[in-house]
Parts: structure tokens; C-alpha cells; sequence
């Protein structure tokens, strides 16, 4: 940045210069441009010769030009040439839905993830380009706040520098660049393992992006790579990939297991010859989680309350494969996308009834590549919908102080922030508080990305953080409205000792409350 | 060294949604077909084992009807040079020296230095297939293995045994030998996706054991062991009560503990919970499951 502005300076003294020595060389007087034109004044006051000032004009336009020109030539190989990649990065944005992750073609052999320069997509590495190192990614990242290797920023940074290291070498090698004489390797040496699983996919920094880069598609191409080809990954997620493998749910208990949550609630499991209003959707947390069957049995009261006709898929359903595609693996959720496909095919519903924001973001954005194209939406939209045509009514008070959290694939990722705080203000009774990172600023509360299942072995907890931030607003509930988020602040909650202060609920608890 | 691993493929019930008393309430959706877990670890350790001494070739074996295929070419996407299917009905296995016998007849055709099975399998728990199979070859045989170190002593394998309470017992085996693997601190590795797609076309030898008569070697043993018969299973002899698993808790257990249901065994607390805390300490100290003090 120095250079840049240094040269800017020197440029426009030199300007200055050049009008004020051509003027007094030509014998010019005049009171526009300012500067120049005082120039000129001292100068022809000074008694120097037409020849010398017009000698000294010419040298010193030759000198603008050739600095001007080799700043130019210079630009491309330094950070100087993030203005110019910069408009191209913004208008040739992504323009699908923002938590959508691209589909690998498996079938025709494409390659594995991103292991090297060339598995980038241009789009990509025009990305690095863009980067004007401002920052504020690392500044909203939630594992770099707790203390985690990752930093978006040098993400980008550290790649950018590997491309223009190696970039040329690739280029004139075109596809045959052999792997045996690599030079630094992209995974290892420029971007080690940590960096790229400590990466929850909140999209905190692509949000506060000024020139729209993708940092989250370039970490998961990496751990596409290296799940998928080298099976190198976080212990603790090889159980977690093999329950969804062979018994269809992150927990490993089966899909006949899928209905005991319902148990005595009178739920009917879909059948093929009935139209339903919704598919309820459960999600694997929200069918084996103690704590979050509880919420899941609520909304089935509601739901029977409001008269909404609904179905499970039970014994049909599996793992939406969320997880899964975050944490690279590509393969296993192309599986359970398509055999849930298979099984949604088979029912007659008007749109499905999501409870988790990922589960959500999945079956909205994702599945369509694969052929399933369904409307879906989250209970907040269904409910907040329901609240403003009076449908449903909020009689019941409920005295608390509830500070709302906008999980991240429900908030920034879906941008639905209004529907839940138009449901908690309409509550009699409740105040509702804000964080001070809210709504598209939300802070992640660490359980994405496959966090829930890793270790978190360095820093702070990141949902820790999250609720002593919630402390500073002195709630006596959070409310939330994602399996995760729940369950991690509960935990927090618990590890620091907030039992007394703090309850952790659901919306659909706060609303069941409320609700006639 | 040629190793075989061998391999159980089982089919287990979490959950039972179905509504037929006569089967139990056991939907065939129910049924979760996948090899036995124990083989797997044992698998992780061969693979282990070849990853320590270099020129290693691993098989794979299973015998019985192909009922869980999809798990066993998982466990062919681990690692395996070759995998053999030995294609018997589900009564020639139905007991494990018959099993045994129908792997002995196989593995006498081939040449191994080394057998490795699970100890026992998660449906019928016998655990009996390993020390038959050895007998038969006549193999050393080291039960409840959880760790195999191939190169501490020349020709031989320093095998952990598990005893109680995390103690081992380390035992030298000369080869060939025979190890029922439990579990040590292998963890069954992912596979990678290239493999998977490789496994998922890979052959799987279908072998032909022709002679369903008792093998030569298992008569033998029928001189120690008095056969009797040799039929096709029995329906367990006891019914044993299974209330209907859409029935809330409450009442399942009330129903076992009932006259209609079981042995009319057992008794429902129903005092306060204090008062039933204080039965519930009489109960367990009366049957000398805890001691009270004071």
C-alpha cells in the first residue's frame, strides 16, 4: 500500500510541475489550474531562461510517463492489482443462493477437490486476486476469533502468493504439471490441514466481503480433496460418516428408530395415496437428540392445533447429507441425496416442512442439481406467515427476556431474519434484545462444518463466546431456532456455569407457551 | 505372507416397527444387514499388519448367503487383494463347526499363514467359529486379540491378549496361527472414494463347497464331540413375550411384568418418590446387588 501511495503522491507533484514549467516556459499566464498556474508565476519571477524551463518541462513529462507506465507494468505482480481484478470479481459474482455449494460430477471422473492450483476454478483464483487484504473477514470469522489457526484472510493471501509463485510453471506445463516436482505443496505447506478444518461455514466473512470473495467453496474444495482422495481427516468424523453410510442418520440408530420420537402424538407417517400440506422434515438431531425431541414434539401440537395436514417420512428418511457435502465428502451426499429423492418422489405434499436451517439450505438449494426441485420452507416462515394472516394467535403472556440468535444457514445463509422477531414481538410480555452482532452479523455458534462431532482443540469455544456475549445484554433465555445452535449454547451454558441465569429454548418452545 | 480374514455378515434389529406379533413386530425394514463389527477391526489390524511387513497379501472371506453385500464390499474398499463369497444356504452355517467346517474346506485349498476373525459375532454371540476353525487346520489358536505385532520377534507374532481391567497378556505365536480379534485402539479406516467405485465393480469369487456333507475333519471331531443330529434350525423352544413397540414404555414394561405377558414377575412401585427410592434400595440390597452402610 505504500508504494501505491507513494507513487500517487509522487505522480501528482510531478503533474503539478509539468504544468507549472510548461507554462512559464511557454510564457503563459494564467489563474487555472491553480497550483500549476502559481507555479508558473514563481517560476517565470525567477528569471530561468524559456529553453531550461521548457528542458525541464519536457524531462519531467518523459519521467510522469515512464513511472506512470512502469507502475503499470509493476501492478499485475504486486497487491496493486486487486483494483483491477476487483470489478471484475463483483460483477462476475455468484448469483446462486448464497449457502449453496457447487455439485461435483462424480460419475464422469471429475477430479476429487482441489489439491493443487489447477483443480481451482478461474472464478476462483480471480478471487485471490480481488483481495484488497482489508481484513474484515478475519475480523467477523468465528475460529479465528476463538483462536483457531484459520484466518480467511491469509486463506486468500497465502494462495494468491502460491499462484503468482507457481503460476507461470503451470501455465507453460499446461496439464502435464507432474506432481514430483511440486515445489510447495497447496495442502501442507501453503494451507496446512488445521487451517482447513477449522472452518465452520458460517459465511461471516464472505459476507462482509467488499469484493465478494468466496473463501468457504476454496476450503471445501480442499476438503473434498482430502476426504475424499486420501481419506485424511479428522478422526472423530469417521464414526460420524459411517452411521450416515449405513444407518442413514448421524447417530447410528437406524431409520425404523426414525418414529419413537412421536411416540403417542398421533403422527402419521406419509402415505403415497394421500395429498399432505407439508412433509415435515425432521433432521437427524431433531429425531434422536433427547433435548431436541422435546422441541420436535411441540411443533407437532402446534401444527395439529393450527390444523395444518402433515406427514413424516419415519422409516424413509435419512440424513439429508449436509454435513456430509460441508465436511468434503462429496460421495456419500450424492448418495443420500439421491435415495431421499427416491423417497420424497413417492408422496403427494405442497412443500416440506424443514426444522433445521441446514437441513433447510439443503433441500431448498442443493437437491435441485441433483433432480429434486421442491418448495420448502423453515417453521419460521411457515409460522411467521401463519402469525400475520391471524391464524395464529398469541394469548397467553410470556414474561422474559429473550435475546434471539439468528443461526447462520437461517440467517445470513437465508436471509430470514424477520419472521422470528415478528413471532416474538407479537408475544405478550416478551422483550426481545438484540445481540450486537446480529441478524447478518450473527456470530456463529461453532457447531458447523462438522463441529459438532471435532475436537476443538485450541482456543476458546466459540459458542462460549457467543453466550458471554448474550450475558452482556442480560437475557434470562436465548432463543433459538437451529438443532445445532441449541445444543451448543445448552453446553456453554452449563460449562460456565449460567444454568441459574440463562434457559436455552427453542422458538417453538417460547411460542407453545404463548400459543392457545 | 498370505493373510485371510474372515468375514460374518449379520443382520441386526434396533428398532421393530412391524405389526405382526408371530414375527416379533420385526419389519423387514428393520433389519440392518452389515458385517459383524468385530471382523471389520480384525480387518483394520490385517491392514495394519501388511502395512508393517510390506509383502503382504490380504483375502477376504465370507460364507453364507450374500445378505449385508453392500458392508462387505466396504470392507473391500479398506483393503483386500481378493474376496471370496463361499455360497451355502443360511442352515449350513447355523451352527459355528459348521461354519467352521465350510471355511476349513476352503482354506485347506489355498495357502495361509495367517487367519484372522472377529471373537464373536453381535447376533448370535457364540463366539465359537474361531477355536473350531483352528482345531480343524489345526492351528494355534489366541483368543480376544486386540493388538498383533509382526515384527518384534523373527517368524513369530507377539499377540496382546485381553484380560480384565485393561491387563494384556503377551503371547509369542509361531505361524501359521489362527487370531479371534476383539478390539484394540484400531479404528476401522475410512475408505477413499477411489476405492469405494473400485469395490463397488471389484469380483467377488463365488466358491462352490460341493461336498454339503460333513467334511472329514468335522467327523472326526464328532468322535469328542457326540453329534447328534444334524437338522435344519428349530423354533426356539420358549416364547419369549415382546409387547408391541408402538405402545408407550409405560405400558410395555407393565406388560412384561403382567401374567399375560411374561412370568408375571416383578413388582410396580408406586409410592412417592421418596418412598420408592427407599423400596427400590431394599430391593437391591435384598437381592445383594449393593450393600448399604449404616
Amino acid at each position: 500500500m505504500p508504494l501505491l501511495f507513494s507513487v500517487m503522491v509522487i505522480l501528482m507533484v510531478l503533474y503539478y510541475c509539468i504544468e507549472g514549467f510548461g507554462y512559464a516556459g511557454y510564457n503563459v499566464s494564467a489563474s487555472y489550474p491553480f497550483i500549476g498556474a502559481a507555479l508558473a508565476k514563481f517560476l517565470m519571477g525567477t528569471g530561468m531562461s524559456s529553453a531550461t524551463l521548457l528542458t525541464i518541462h519536457n524531462s519531467l513529462w518523459w519521467l510522469n510517463y515512464v513511472i506512470l507506465l512502469g507502475a503499470l507494468v509493476y501492478a499485475p505482480r504486486s497487491e496493486h492489482l486487486h483494483p483491477l481484478a476487483s470489478f471484475p470479481n463483483m460483477v462476475l459474482k455468484s448469483l446462486s443462493p448464497k449457502a449453496a455449494l457447487k455439485p461435483l460430477n462424480l460419475e464422469e471422473g471429475e477430479l476429487f477437490g482441489a489439491a493443487r492450483l489447477q483443480d481451482f476454478t478461474w472464478k476462483q483464483l480471480l478471487d485471490l486476486y480481488a483481495c484488497t487484504w482489508c481484513g474484515r473477514c478475519q475480523d467477523a470469522c468465528p475460529a479465528h476469533l476463538s483462536g483457531k489457526p484459520l484466518s480467511p484472510r491469509e486463506l486468500i493471501l497465502n494462495l494468491k502468493e502460491h499462484l503468482l509463485d507457481e503460476g507461470l510453471r503451470v501455465l507453460e506445463a499446461r496439464s502435464e504439471v507432474s506432481l514430483a516436482n511440486p515445489g510447495k505443496a497447496m495442502i501442507g505447506d501453503v494451507i496446512t490441514e488445521d487451517e482447513i478444518w477449522a472452518c465452520t461455514t458460517c459465511r461471516a466473512c464472505q459476507e462482509v466481503c467488499p469484493v465478494y470473495n468466496e473463501h468457504i467453496d476454496k476450503i471445501v474444495d480442499m476438503r473434498r480433496y482430502l476426504v475424499q482422495v486420501e481419506a485424511k481427516f479428522p478422526e472423530e468424523m469417521i464414526p460420524v460418516f459411517r452411521n450416515v453410510e449405513v444407518y442413514g442418520d448421524t447417530f447410528g440408530m437406524g431409520q425404523s428408530s426414525r418414529l419413537e420420537w412421536a411416540h403417542g402424538l398421533g403422527v402419521e407417517e406419509a402415505s403415497e395415496k394421500v395429498q399432505y400440506d407439508a412433509l415435515l422434515w425432521l433432521g437427524c438431531e431433531d429425531t434422536f437428540n433427547d433435548r431436541r425431541m422435546q422441541v420436535s414434539r411441540e411443533l407437532v401440537k402446534i401444527l395439529q392445533k393450527v390444523g395444518i395436514k402433515f406427514a413424516v417420512l419415519g422409516r424413509n428418511e435419512a440424513c439429508c447429507g449436509d454435513l456430509a457435502r460441508r465436511m468434503g465428502n462429496e460421495y456419500l451426499f450424492q448418495e443420500m441425496v439421491s435415495k431421499n429423492i427416491e423417497a420424497l418422489n413417492k408422496f403427494n405434499f405442497k412443500y416440506i416442512l424443514t426444522m433445521c436451517p441446514h437441513c433447510y439450505n439443503t433441500l431448498k438449494n442443493e437437491y435441485k442439481h441433483f433432480g429434486g426441485e421442491y418448495e420448502v420452507l423453515h417453521y419460521t416462515e411457515l409460522f411467521g406467515r401463519l402469525f400475520e394472516e391471524k391464524k395464529i394467535e398469541f394469548v397467553y403472556p410470556v414474561g422474559a427476556k429473550v435475546i434471539y440468535h439468528d443461526p447462520c444457514y437461517l440467517g445470513r445463509g437465508s436471509e430470514i431474519y424477520e419472521p422470528p422477531r415478528n413471532i416474538l414481538k407479537g408475544i405478550k410480555g416478551l422483550d426481545l434484545l438484540e445481540f450486537g452482532r446480529y441478524q447478518k452479523n450473527s456470530f456463529c455458534c461453532g457447531a458447523g462444518g462438522g463441529h459438532k462431532w471435532m475436537h476443538e482443540a485450541a482456543g476458546t469455544r466459540v459458542s462460549d463466546i457467543r453466550v458471554e456475549e448474550a450475558m452482556e445484554e442480560a437475557p434470562d433465555t436465548i432463543c433459538t431456532t437451529c438443532p445445532y445452535c441449541l445444543e451448543m449454547f445448552e453446553d456453554s451454558v452449563r460449562t460456565l456455569g449460567l444454568e441459574d441465569k440463562i434457559k436455552t429454548l427453542d422458538l417453538i418452545e417460547v411460542m407453545s407457551h404463548a400459543i392457545k | 505372507m498370505n493373510i485371510i480374514v474372515c468375514l460374518k455378515q449379520i443382520v441386526l434389529v434396533y428398532s421393530r416397527t412391524g405389526r405382526d406379533a408371530q414375527q416379533n413386530y420385526i419389519s423387514p425394514e428393520d433389519q440392518i444387514r452389515i458385517v459383524n463389527p468385530n471382523d471389520e477391526w480384525a480387518l483394520e489390524m490385517t491392514l495394519q499388519l501388511k502395512e508393517q511387513l510390506g509383502d503382504t497379501r490380504v483375502d477376504l472371506v465370507t460364507a453364507g448367503p450374500m445378505i449385508a453385500e453392500e458392508s462387505f464390499r466396504r470392507c473391500l474398499a479398506m483393503g483386500g487383494d481378493q474376496a471370496f463369497h463361499l455360497d451355502v444356504s443360511e442352515s449350513e452355517i447355523s451352527e459355528p463347526w459348521r461354519t467352521a467346517g465350510i471355511l476349513a474346506q476352503f482354506i485347506k485349498t489355498r495357502e495361509y499363514n495367517l487367519i484372522l476373525c472377529g471373537e464373536r459375532s453381535l447376533d448370535d454371540e457364540k463366539g465359537c467359529v474361531g477355536p473350531f476353525l483352528a482345531e480343524l487346520l489345526g492351528f494355534p489358536f489366541v483368543g480376544s486379540v486386540v493388538e498383533v505385532d509382526a515384527k518384534a520377534v523373527e517368524n513369530k507374532l507377539r499377540v496382546y491378549r485381553r484380560l480384565e481391567r485393561g491387563d494384556r497378556e503377551v503371547i509369542e505365536v509361531p505361524l501359521p496361527s489362527l487370531l479371534a480379534f476383539y478390539k484394540g485402539t484400531q479404528v476401522a479406516r475410512y475408505s477413499t472414494v477411489p476405492s469405494k467405485i473400485a469395490a463397488r465393480a471389484k469380483p467377488i469369487e463365488k466358491v462352490v463347497i460341493r461336498d454339503s456333507k460333513l467334511d472329514e475333519s468335522i467327523k472326526k471331531l464328532a468322535g469328542i464331540l457326540k453329534l447328534g443330529r444334524v437338522s435344519s434350525p428349530s423354533p426356539r423352544p420358549k416364547w419369549i413375550f415382546t409387547p408391541d413397540p408402538s405402545l408407550p414404555p409405560h405400558e410395555r414394561i407393565r406388560l412384561i411384568l403382567s401374567k399375560e405377558g411374561g412370568k408375571g414377575a416383578g413388582k410396580i412401585v408406586k409410592e412417592s418418590p421418596e418412598e420408592s427410592a427407599r423400596k427400590l434400595l431394599e430391593f437391591l440390597e435384598g437381592s445383594d446387588l449393593i450393600s448399604l452402610e449404616g
